[in-house]
């Protein structure tokens, strides 16, 4: 205990030291150390090396400056020269060519975000057409259905062990259906375990998808994304213990032209009951000239007892504008395909469940080229511009404050 | 009667370039000095004393106070700061290739070839010590230890408290102390060497 404080006084009183040795330290400071260094000999040397430290550093010679560092005129004017200033030195066509060229930049990055949107929209349609001759019967292959609103996706999944007997009439695999298209919610037929079979079977038979759809007002990004995918089901139509599938997958969809693809996994398992705890998360973005933007997030959890009792319980977070109209169309995906980026294609105008090809509305594309985000290309181009010629009377009127 | 400092302070804010150049002329040396000690170059601390008083004329405005010293030499030190930057990101001019050599120093009158060969040499042992230290250790070092400045004026001259300052002080003396001890060698005076 003792070594403890002589080790506090000790470390307490060598801190101390240099600001000791200038006198920069207390009265009561200054007593301490002085009568901790009459007994601390290795305190008394460090006192000792740090003044001829000290002695060292101050007798280092002054340099004389080798010259004079007075301002001239023309430093101390730059010196004192603002921001203002320097706008003033400019030249008097600086501020209008400057708003020329910022104008031209504007319209530029106009044009090409318009251009850029348009090959989107265009090809989106081209890879529906080798996936349409699906048809919306029941067909024993996974049919990445397209259903167009995600209330009709997300109702599909519990749909699939419902009593409703047309609805699954194969033994297709039981899965969850999910398709995210935004932007569109309405106009979709209504897909409930009892009401809507035909959409219902070629969901349940399709065991998973997502599905990314062109508007055909839409000329933008759609982006569609189901996550995290569960289900298993039981089917006891013929009072067989069905098999149930379990799908554990995340899907992605983007809307991306080169990217037709239909996703079908469906891992089958038997059992008594199935749980199917589908979440769809999907989001959508498309520019429209009436929609911009959608978004649908979709959580759906399907218990389905072995008596064929489904518990839906569908917590649907759609966003859309319900002003695009459009129709599932469903394609056929091969079966078993492990992993896939599941598309469906909706089309207005389209008959649902429409084989057909799909074939893009020139005409909505180039009116949604000629727009963004719904505003008219020459609106914003005239905006831009007089917000240049704003400034550049700004920065005219600056310069003359500044003279 | 030479004008007060705060008399062409006064008068540089008033626009008056000749009183600046009165502060500079005054001020100069110690600002050399620093800028000198902290880069350990000559060239460097001629560029980086100019620039000085060229952003202290710009500001000399908003100046508030009555230490027109302590003031430059925070200048001074902001730019040798930025210069030692600069000199990190050209690596071509950095300070080992440039060491400091003093060229023209107020040294004692009439010393022999042999003592000022050899005070040239501790010289720059110490400069090189000095160069050593951290950055904010040596600008504390150099303020108190090489320019004589009072703790608080080092303190307003550093931005920093007086307590940091304090401590500064002492971790960079002992640092130089133990770089003089390691490389010094005959150079030291003996009395240094005998001691710890």
């Amino acid at each position: 205990m003792l070594g403890f404080w002589q080790e506090r006084r000790h470390n307490k009183a060598r801190r101390l030291l240099s600001s000791y040795i200038d006198g920069e330290v207390s009265a009561a400071e200054s007593r301490y150390v002085q009568s901790h260094l009459a007994d601390c000999a290795e305190c008394a040397a460090e006192l000792d090396s740090l003044r001829a430290t000290t002695a060292l550093l101050g007798g280092l010679p002054f340099v004389a400056a080798p010259r004079s560092y007075a301002i001239a005129p023309s430093q101390a004017a730059a010196a004192r020269r603002t921001p203002l200033d320097s706008l003033a030195r400019l030249p008097i066509a600086a501020g209008p060519v400057a708003a020329a060229v910022a104008v031209a930049l504007l319209i530029g990055a106009i044009v090409v975000l318009a251009r850029s949107a348009m090959p989107v929209a265009m090809p989106a349609a081209a890879p529906a057409a080798p996936q349409a001759p699906a048809p919306a019967a029941p067909a024993p292959a996974p049919v990445a259905a397209a259903p167009p609103p995600p209330q009709a996706a997300m109702a599909a999944a519990p749909a699939a062990p419902a009593p409703a007997a047309p609805a699954a009439p194969q033994p297709a695999p039981p899965a969850a259906a999910m398709a995210a298209p935004a932007a569109a919610p309405t106009g979709a037929p209504a897909a409930t375990p009892t009401t809507a079979p035909a959409v219902a079977a070629p969901a349940a038979a399709s065991g998973m998808a997502s599905a990314m759809m062109d508007a055909d007002e839409d000329d933008a990004d759609e982006d569609v994304q189901a996550l995290a995918i569960e289900a298993i089901e039981s089917d006891e139509a013929d009072g067989d213990e069905r098999v149930g599938a379990a799908a554990d997958e995340t899907a992605t969809a983007v809307a991306l032209a080169d990217a037709p693809e239909v996703s079908a996994s469906p891992a089958a398992q038997a059992g008594d009951t199935a749980t199917a705890t589908p979440t769809i998360a999907a989001t959508s973005t498309s520019t429209a000239t009436i929609t911009p933007t959608a978004t649908a997030t979709i959580t759906a959890t399907a218990t389905a007892a072995p008596t064929s009792t489904t518990t839906p319980m569908p917590e649907p977070t759609s966003t859309a504008a319900p002003t695009a109209t459009l129709t599932p169309v469903p394609t056929l995906a091969p079966l078993g395909m492990p992993t896939s980026v599941p598309r469906a294609v909706a089309q207005a105008d389209a008959p649902a469940g429409s084989p057909g090809p799909i074939a893009p509305d020139t005409g909505a594309a180039a009116q949604s080229a000629a727009s963004l985000f719904g505003i008219p290309i020459w609106l914003l181009g005239f905006g831009g511009a007089a917000l240049m010629a704003a400034v550049a009377a700004a920065g005219l009127l600056l310069r003359r404050r500044a003279r | 009667m030479k004008p007060s400092d705060l008399d062409l302070i006064r008068r540089s804010k008033e626009g008056d370039l000749d009183a600046f150049n009165r502060l500079v002329e005054r001020y100069q040396g110690q600002v050399f000095n620093v800028a000198i000690r902290i880069l350990g170059s000559g060239a460097s601390a001629d560029d980086a004393t100019q620039e000085t008083f060229i952003a202290a004329y710009g500001a000399i405005g908003k100046f508030r106070g009555d230490n027109i010293r302590a003031w430059l030499l925070r200048i001074a030190k902001n730019k040798c700061y930025d210069m030692m930057r600069s000199m990190r990101r050209r690596p071509a001019d950095s300070l080992d290739d440039m060491p400091y050599e003093p060229a023209s120093t107020a040294a004692s009158a009439n010393p022999t070839p042999e003592e000022e060969a050899m005070r040239g040499e501790l010289a720059a042992a110490i400069q090189r010590a000095i160069m050593s230290l951290p950055r904010d250790q040596r600008a504390v070092v150099v303020f108190v230890d090489v320019q004589g400045l009072s703790y608080g004026e080092a303190a307003e001259a550093a931005g920093v408290s007086i307590g940091t300052v304090k401590s500064r002080l002492s971790r960079g003396r002992r640092a130089v102390r133990d770089y003089l001890r390691e490389r010094g060698g005959e150079l030291l005076p003996p009395e240094f060497r005998q001691i710890g």
